[in-house]
Protein backbone atom coordinates (compact mmCIF):
# COMPACT_ATOMS: atom_id res chain seq x y z
CA UNK A 1 0.00 0.00 0.00
CA UNK A 2 1.03 3.62 -0.85
CA UNK A 3 1.92 6.07 1.55
CA UNK A 4 -0.71 8.28 -0.18
CA UNK A 5 -3.99 5.20 0.44
CA UNK A 6 -2.55 4.73 3.78
CA UNK A 7 -3.02 8.33 4.60
CA UNK A 8 -6.46 8.58 2.76
CA UNK A 9 -7.73 5.19 5.03
CA UNK A 10 -6.36 6.80 8.33
CA UNK A 11 -8.74 9.71 7.31
CA UNK A 12 -11.70 7.33 6.39
CA UNK A 13 -10.75 5.54 9.62
CA UNK A 14 -10.73 9.32 11.18
CA UNK A 15 -14.23 9.50 10.52
CA UNK A 16 -16.12 7.17 10.94
CA UNK A 17 -17.14 8.40 14.75
CA UNK A 18 -18.45 11.51 12.97
CA UNK A 19 -20.25 9.70 10.40
CA UNK A 20 -21.74 7.66 13.40
CA UNK A 21 -23.12 11.17 14.76
CA UNK A 22 -23.64 12.48 11.23
CA UNK A 23 -26.17 9.71 9.66
CA UNK A 24 -28.49 10.31 12.82
CA UNK A 25 -28.80 14.47 12.53
CA UNK A 26 -28.88 14.09 8.98
CA UNK A 27 -31.12 11.81 8.80
CA UNK A 28 -33.60 14.08 11.41
CA UNK A 29 -32.69 17.04 8.89
CA UNK A 30 -34.60 15.17 6.25
CA UNK A 31 -37.41 14.23 8.05
CA UNK A 32 -37.60 18.17 9.47
CA UNK A 33 -36.92 19.24 5.44
CA UNK A 34 -39.72 16.64 4.28
CA UNK A 35 -41.86 17.77 7.47
CA UNK A 36 -41.62 21.59 5.66
CA UNK A 37 -42.98 20.17 2.14
CA UNK A 38 -39.70 19.86 0.74
CA UNK A 39 -39.09 17.15 -2.02
CA UNK A 40 -36.61 14.33 -1.37
CA UNK A 41 -34.40 15.97 -4.38
CA UNK A 42 -34.59 19.67 -2.47
CA UNK A 43 -33.25 18.25 0.74
CA UNK A 44 -30.39 15.98 -0.48
CA UNK A 45 -29.46 19.10 -2.44
CA UNK A 46 -29.28 21.63 0.51
CA UNK A 47 -26.39 18.92 1.89
CA UNK A 48 -25.06 18.68 -0.90
CA UNK A 49 -24.87 22.49 -1.93
CA UNK A 50 -24.89 23.63 1.64
CA UNK A 51 -22.81 20.97 3.90
CA UNK A 52 -22.90 23.12 6.91
CA UNK A 53 -25.51 21.32 9.36
CA UNK A 54 -26.27 23.81 11.85
CA UNK A 55 -26.93 26.59 9.02
CA UNK A 56 -28.99 23.83 6.87
CA UNK A 57 -31.47 23.31 9.82
CA UNK A 58 -31.53 27.24 10.28
CA UNK A 59 -32.18 27.10 6.39
CA UNK A 60 -35.51 25.22 7.61
CA UNK A 61 -36.34 27.93 10.16
CA UNK A 62 -36.11 30.38 7.90
CA UNK A 63 -38.30 29.12 5.27
CA UNK A 64 -40.88 28.06 7.71
CA UNK A 65 -41.10 31.95 9.24
CA UNK A 66 -41.36 33.16 5.82
CA UNK A 67 -37.94 35.28 6.01
CA UNK A 68 -36.36 37.05 2.54
CA UNK A 69 -33.91 35.74 0.28
CA UNK A 70 -31.86 37.94 1.43
CA UNK A 71 -31.90 38.10 5.25
CA UNK A 72 -31.88 34.32 5.32
CA UNK A 73 -28.56 34.48 2.89
CA UNK A 74 -27.06 37.14 5.42
CA UNK A 75 -27.97 35.37 8.56
CA UNK A 76 -26.49 31.90 7.13
CA UNK A 77 -23.46 33.46 6.11
CA UNK A 78 -23.04 34.92 9.01
CA UNK A 79 -23.44 31.88 10.68
CA UNK A 80 -21.01 29.99 8.61
CA UNK A 81 -18.43 32.69 8.89
CA UNK A 82 -16.40 31.15 11.96
CA UNK A 83 -15.46 29.00 9.35
CA UNK A 84 -12.24 30.86 8.17
CA UNK A 85 -10.06 30.38 11.13
CA UNK A 86 -10.55 26.43 10.50
CA UNK A 87 -7.88 25.84 7.73
CA UNK A 88 -5.14 28.10 8.73
CA UNK A 89 -5.55 26.61 12.33
CA UNK A 90 -4.74 23.15 10.73
CA UNK A 91 -1.92 24.61 8.53
CA UNK A 92 -0.24 25.60 11.55
CA UNK A 93 0.17 22.37 12.73
CA UNK A 94 1.52 20.83 9.00
CA UNK A 95 5.20 20.93 8.08
CA UNK A 96 6.22 24.73 7.22
CA UNK A 97 7.46 22.99 3.60
CA UNK A 98 3.73 21.53 2.96
CA UNK A 99 2.08 23.72 0.31
CA UNK A 100 -1.71 23.03 -0.05
CA UNK A 101 -2.45 22.15 -3.87
CA UNK A 102 -5.84 20.35 -3.62
CA UNK A 103 -6.97 22.64 -1.06
CA UNK A 104 -10.04 23.84 -2.91
CA UNK A 105 -11.20 20.42 -2.57
CA UNK A 106 -10.73 18.98 0.49
CA UNK A 107 -12.04 22.69 2.45
CA UNK A 108 -15.16 22.09 1.11
CA UNK A 109 -15.66 19.00 3.83
CA UNK A 110 -13.75 21.05 6.55
CA UNK A 111 -16.63 21.42 8.74
CA UNK A 112 -16.66 21.94 12.70
CA UNK A 113 -16.55 18.51 13.43
CA UNK A 114 -13.66 17.44 10.58
CA UNK A 115 -12.12 19.85 11.99
CA UNK A 116 -12.30 19.04 15.33
CA UNK A 117 -11.24 15.63 14.82
CA UNK A 118 -7.93 16.79 12.37
CA UNK A 119 -7.20 19.01 15.10
CA UNK A 120 -7.39 16.31 17.62
CA UNK A 121 -5.68 13.77 15.80
CA UNK A 122 -3.09 16.01 15.27
CA UNK A 123 -2.22 17.45 18.26
CA UNK A 124 -2.59 13.72 19.94
CA UNK A 125 0.24 12.63 16.88
CA UNK A 126 -1.96 10.08 15.72
CA UNK A 127 -1.26 11.37 12.25
CA UNK A 128 0.96 13.65 11.05
CA UNK A 129 -1.08 16.56 8.16
CA UNK A 130 -1.46 15.39 5.06
CA UNK A 131 -3.95 16.62 1.99
CA UNK A 132 -4.74 12.88 1.80
CA UNK A 133 -6.03 12.57 5.63
CA UNK A 134 -7.75 15.38 4.94
CA UNK A 135 -9.78 14.10 1.45
CA UNK A 136 -10.38 10.47 3.50
CA UNK A 137 -11.72 12.29 6.68
CA UNK A 138 -14.13 14.88 4.71
CA UNK A 139 -15.21 12.71 2.04
CA UNK A 140 -16.17 9.70 4.20
CA UNK A 141 -18.16 12.48 6.73
CA UNK A 142 -20.00 14.59 3.63
CA UNK A 143 -20.90 10.86 2.10
CA UNK A 144 -22.37 10.08 5.66
CA UNK A 145 -24.16 13.38 5.85
CA UNK A 146 -25.84 12.75 2.20
CA UNK A 147 -26.39 8.99 2.85
CA UNK A 148 -28.35 10.34 6.11
CA UNK A 149 -29.98 12.97 4.67
CA UNK A 150 -31.42 11.31 1.51
CA UNK A 151 -32.64 8.08 3.72
CA UNK A 152 -34.59 10.66 6.28
CA UNK A 153 -36.32 12.83 3.09
CA UNK A 154 -36.90 9.48 1.53
CA UNK A 155 -38.54 8.37 4.81
CA UNK A 156 -40.55 11.22 5.05
CA UNK A 157 -42.23 13.57 7.80
CA UNK A 158 -43.98 10.69 9.06
CA UNK A 159 -40.80 8.55 9.40
CA UNK A 160 -40.56 8.95 13.48
CA UNK A 161 -44.04 9.09 14.57
CA UNK A 162 -44.24 5.54 15.44
CA UNK A 163 -41.65 6.52 18.48
CA UNK A 164 -42.32 9.46 19.72
CA UNK A 165 -38.91 9.13 22.56
CA UNK A 166 -36.92 8.32 18.95
CA UNK A 167 -38.27 11.74 17.18
CA UNK A 168 -37.57 13.45 20.98
CA UNK A 169 -33.70 12.11 21.17
CA UNK A 170 -33.35 13.11 17.50
CA UNK A 171 -34.94 16.64 18.10
CA UNK A 172 -32.03 16.98 20.68
CA UNK A 173 -29.36 16.34 18.32
CA UNK A 174 -28.35 19.58 16.93
CA UNK A 175 -28.83 21.25 20.56
CA UNK A 176 -26.42 18.56 21.99
CA UNK A 177 -23.86 18.76 19.15
CA UNK A 178 -23.91 22.77 19.98
CA UNK A 179 -23.30 22.12 23.70
CA UNK A 180 -20.58 19.56 22.65
CA UNK A 181 -18.82 21.55 19.97
CA UNK A 182 -19.03 24.70 22.39
CA UNK A 183 -17.37 22.38 25.11
CA UNK A 184 -14.88 20.72 22.89
CA UNK A 185 -13.61 24.74 22.14
CA UNK A 186 -14.02 25.95 25.54
CA UNK A 187 -11.55 28.14 26.98
CA UNK A 188 -10.95 30.15 30.48
CA UNK A 189 -10.90 33.79 28.65
CA UNK A 190 -13.55 33.36 26.60
CA UNK A 191 -15.93 33.16 29.26
CA UNK A 192 -16.98 36.58 28.60
CA UNK A 193 -17.67 36.34 25.44
CA UNK A 194 -19.88 33.78 25.88
CA UNK A 195 -21.87 35.47 28.55
CA UNK A 196 -22.26 38.51 26.29
CA UNK A 197 -23.63 36.13 23.44
CA UNK A 198 -25.68 34.14 25.10
CA UNK A 199 -27.26 37.44 26.86
CA UNK A 200 -27.84 39.11 23.46
CA UNK A 201 -29.17 35.60 22.03
CA UNK A 202 -32.01 35.68 24.82
CA UNK A 203 -32.41 39.38 24.78
CA UNK A 204 -32.92 39.47 21.17
CA UNK A 205 -35.13 36.65 20.72
CA UNK A 206 -36.83 37.66 23.98
CA UNK A 207 -37.49 41.10 22.55
CA UNK A 208 -37.33 40.88 19.02
CA UNK A 209 -37.31 37.67 17.03
CA UNK A 210 -34.97 34.47 17.16
CA UNK A 211 -33.41 35.69 13.58
CA UNK A 212 -32.56 39.02 15.77
CA UNK A 213 -31.33 36.84 18.75
CA UNK A 214 -28.93 34.82 16.41
CA UNK A 215 -27.61 37.69 14.61
CA UNK A 216 -27.28 39.83 18.28
CA UNK A 217 -25.93 37.37 20.29
CA UNK A 218 -23.10 35.77 17.67
CA UNK A 219 -22.13 39.31 16.67
CA UNK A 220 -22.40 41.00 20.09
CA UNK A 221 -20.42 38.26 21.39
CA UNK A 222 -17.39 39.04 18.23
CA UNK A 223 -17.58 42.58 19.15
CA UNK A 224 -17.35 42.23 22.78
CA UNK A 225 -13.91 39.66 21.43
CA UNK A 226 -12.53 42.48 19.47
CA UNK A 227 -13.34 45.04 21.90
CA UNK A 228 -11.63 42.79 24.62
CA UNK A 229 -8.49 42.48 22.44
CA UNK A 230 -7.75 46.49 22.11
CA UNK A 231 -8.13 46.84 26.01
CA UNK A 232 -5.65 43.63 26.68
CA UNK A 233 -2.60 46.08 25.25
CA UNK A 234 -3.60 49.21 27.55
CA UNK A 235 -4.06 46.86 30.28
CA UNK A 236 -1.08 45.49 30.53
CA UNK A 237 0.84 49.12 29.56
CA UNK A 238 -1.26 50.18 32.56
CA UNK A 239 0.35 47.24 34.89
CA UNK B 1 -36.31 22.44 -7.22
CA UNK B 2 -37.31 25.58 -6.11
CA UNK B 3 -35.61 28.59 -8.09
CA UNK B 4 -35.34 30.61 -4.96
CA UNK B 5 -34.25 27.74 -2.76
CA UNK B 6 -31.81 26.62 -5.09
CA UNK B 7 -30.03 30.51 -5.07
CA UNK B 8 -29.98 30.29 -1.57
CA UNK B 9 -28.32 27.01 -1.30
CA UNK B 10 -25.33 28.12 -4.14
CA UNK B 11 -25.01 31.35 -2.36
CA UNK B 12 -24.67 30.31 1.22
CA UNK B 13 -22.77 27.11 -0.50
CA UNK B 14 -20.38 29.17 -2.48
CA UNK B 15 -19.76 31.77 0.89
CA UNK B 16 -19.16 28.53 2.72
CA UNK B 17 -16.46 27.22 0.55
CA UNK B 18 -15.11 30.63 0.44
CA UNK B 19 -15.14 30.65 4.19
CA UNK B 20 -13.45 27.35 4.16
CA UNK B 21 -10.95 27.54 1.56
CA UNK B 22 -9.78 31.35 1.09
CA UNK B 23 -8.19 31.59 4.35
CA UNK B 24 -6.20 28.30 3.54
CA UNK B 25 -5.23 29.58 -0.10
CA UNK B 26 -3.92 33.18 1.50
CA UNK B 27 -3.29 32.29 4.98
CA UNK B 28 -5.58 35.01 5.78
CA UNK B 29 -5.83 33.39 9.27
CA UNK B 30 -2.06 33.96 10.31
CA UNK B 31 -1.90 37.14 9.11
CA UNK B 32 -4.94 38.09 11.40
CA UNK B 33 -4.01 36.56 14.26
CA UNK B 34 -2.39 39.62 15.71
CA UNK B 35 -5.04 41.81 14.87
CA UNK B 36 -8.43 43.16 16.24
CA UNK B 37 -10.16 41.66 13.11
CA UNK B 38 -8.48 38.30 14.38
CA UNK B 39 -9.99 38.91 17.50
CA UNK B 40 -13.14 39.90 16.15
CA UNK B 41 -12.96 36.33 14.23
CA UNK B 42 -11.53 33.93 17.52
CA UNK B 43 -14.30 35.58 19.19
CA UNK B 44 -17.21 34.41 16.58
CA UNK B 45 -16.72 30.26 17.19
CA UNK B 46 -17.63 30.20 20.55
CA UNK B 47 -20.11 33.35 20.58
CA UNK B 48 -21.55 31.88 17.70
CA UNK B 49 -21.66 28.18 18.71
CA UNK B 50 -23.11 29.34 22.08
CA UNK B 51 -25.67 31.22 20.19
CA UNK B 52 -26.49 28.43 18.35
CA UNK B 53 -27.06 26.20 21.40
CA UNK B 54 -28.97 28.76 23.50
CA UNK B 55 -31.16 29.57 20.04
CA UNK B 56 -31.90 25.58 20.03
CA UNK B 57 -32.82 24.58 23.31
CA UNK B 58 -34.85 28.11 24.44
CA UNK B 59 -37.81 26.55 22.06
CA UNK B 60 -37.69 23.65 24.59
CA UNK B 61 -38.26 25.10 27.51
CA UNK B 62 -41.36 25.47 29.59
CA UNK B 63 -42.82 26.62 32.28
CA UNK B 64 -43.95 23.55 33.90
CA UNK B 65 -40.94 22.15 35.47
CA UNK B 66 -41.30 18.38 35.07
CA UNK B 67 -41.47 19.41 31.47
CA UNK B 68 -37.91 21.01 31.38
CA UNK B 69 -36.06 17.56 32.72
CA UNK B 70 -35.93 15.99 28.93
CA UNK B 71 -33.69 19.23 28.44
CA UNK B 72 -31.48 19.17 31.83
CA UNK B 73 -31.09 15.19 31.48
CA UNK B 74 -29.94 16.11 27.86
CA UNK B 75 -27.54 18.73 28.72
CA UNK B 76 -26.00 17.03 31.82
CA UNK B 77 -25.58 13.49 29.53
CA UNK B 78 -23.50 16.33 26.82
CA UNK B 79 -21.62 17.54 29.80
CA UNK B 80 -20.79 14.21 31.66
CA UNK B 81 -19.91 11.90 28.65
CA UNK B 82 -17.80 15.03 27.56
CA UNK B 83 -16.04 15.38 30.39
CA UNK B 84 -15.51 11.29 30.56
CA UNK B 85 -14.64 10.85 26.60
CA UNK B 86 -13.89 14.33 25.74
CA UNK B 87 -15.62 13.70 22.83
CA UNK B 88 -18.09 15.60 20.50
CA UNK B 89 -19.65 12.52 18.88
CA UNK B 90 -20.44 10.63 22.06
CA UNK B 91 -21.38 13.85 23.69
CA UNK B 92 -24.39 14.22 21.53
CA UNK B 93 -25.87 10.97 21.03
CA UNK B 94 -24.99 10.40 24.90
CA UNK B 95 -26.65 13.65 25.29
CA UNK B 96 -29.82 13.14 22.72
CA UNK B 97 -30.69 9.69 23.96
CA UNK B 98 -30.56 10.80 27.64
CA UNK B 99 -33.24 13.64 26.37
CA UNK B 100 -34.99 11.00 24.50
CA UNK B 101 -35.27 8.16 27.43
CA UNK B 102 -36.55 10.95 30.43
CA UNK B 103 -38.83 12.48 27.45
CA UNK B 104 -40.10 8.73 27.25
CA UNK B 105 -40.52 8.13 30.69
CA UNK B 106 -42.50 11.25 31.23
CA UNK B 107 -44.55 10.62 28.08
CA UNK B 108 -45.64 6.69 29.65
CA UNK B 109 -46.18 7.90 33.43
CA UNK B 110 -48.90 10.68 31.96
Amino acid sequence: MTTKARAFLTGVRGAVPIAAGYVPIAFSFGVAASKLGLTAFEAFMLSLIIYAGAAQFLTLALLASGASLGLSAITLITMNLRHVLYGPSLLGQAQPAQKPRFAWAWAFGLTDEVFAAATADLAQGKVTFSETYMCGLAITSYSAWLLGTLVGALAGATALQFSPMLDAALGFMLPALFLALLLSILQRDQIPVIGVAVLMTVLGTMFASSTVGLLAGMLCGALFGALRFAQKPRARDAG
Amino acid sequence: MRAELFILALIVGVFTWVFRFFPIQFGLGRKAQATRLGAFFGAIAPSAIATLFIASILPLLGHDGVKNLPLLGGIAGVVGIYWWKNSTIYATVAGAATFGLIFGLIDFMH
